[in-house]
């Protein structure tokens, strides 16, 4: 397992190899705030620290998008396609989802809460970037 | 697009990790350029040609 994780690791690029590095500290940070965010949203905590402690989490995902930023101008041509054409397809397939379920919410025939509806679309666009992404590195592998 | 990629970075006995290397690209870069998956940007053509020492029309071959 430790083999696999090793020669994982040594096929990346370096600029990958570098994220996924400066990722670790955000994506920790992130873990711990959606904590802190769960304790103060369930124990009647005043709405000044709930918000504080709900816009916590926004901050740290702020910082990993940074380092993915910094990744996009790192990385090698090739790459670069892969995860641009990885996020064009993930923007466009929750575009269709938000503007769909919009005008369904619209229109009466549903009744879902906002809370469910944000957090599909923000599963949706991991989901899409990553089965994007994948097919990509397989089509040029 | 076809090249002679593999063929010269076979007679220099590179690797495709090393070739990457030199590049400054990933070994998957190298891996799409070589079996024609994928067609470097201009920058990237010169730079493997002047690695190679071949003019950049002899090492990429259009399809016609």
């Amino acid at each position: 397992m430790t083999r696999l994780a090793t020669r994982y690791w040594q096929s990346l690029s370096p600029a990958l190899r570098r994220y996924y590095r400066a990722s670790v500290a955000p994506c920790l940070v992130f873990t711990g705030l959606v904590v802190l965010h769960e304790w103060a949203a369930r124990s009647g905590q005043s709405a000044p620290l709930r918000a504080a402690f709900a816009l916590g989490p926004v901050l740290a995902m702020a910082w990993m998008f940074t380092a993915y930023l910094r990744f996009l101008g790192d990385c090698d041509e090739l790459e670069r396609r892969i995860e641009l054409g990885a996020l064009a397809w993930a923007a466009g397939i929750v575009l269709h989802a938000a503007i769909g379920a919009l005008l369904l919410l619209d229109a009466g025939v549903v009744a879902w809460s906002a809370r469910h509806v944000a957090a599909w679309l923000c599963l949706l666009l991991l989901a899409s970037y990553a089965l994007v992404r994948g097919w990509l590195h397989r089509r040029y592998a | 697009m076809n090249n002679r990629m593999r063929e010269l970075r076979e007679a220099q006995g590179w690797s495709q990790g090393e070739l990457a290397e030199r590049l400054e690209v990933s070994r998957q870069t190298i891996n799409a350029l070589e079996t024609g998956k994928y067609d470097p940007s201009l920058p990237l053509a010169f730079r493997i040609a002047r690695l190679f020492g071949q003019p950049i029309e002899s090492l990429f071959i259009p399809e016609d």
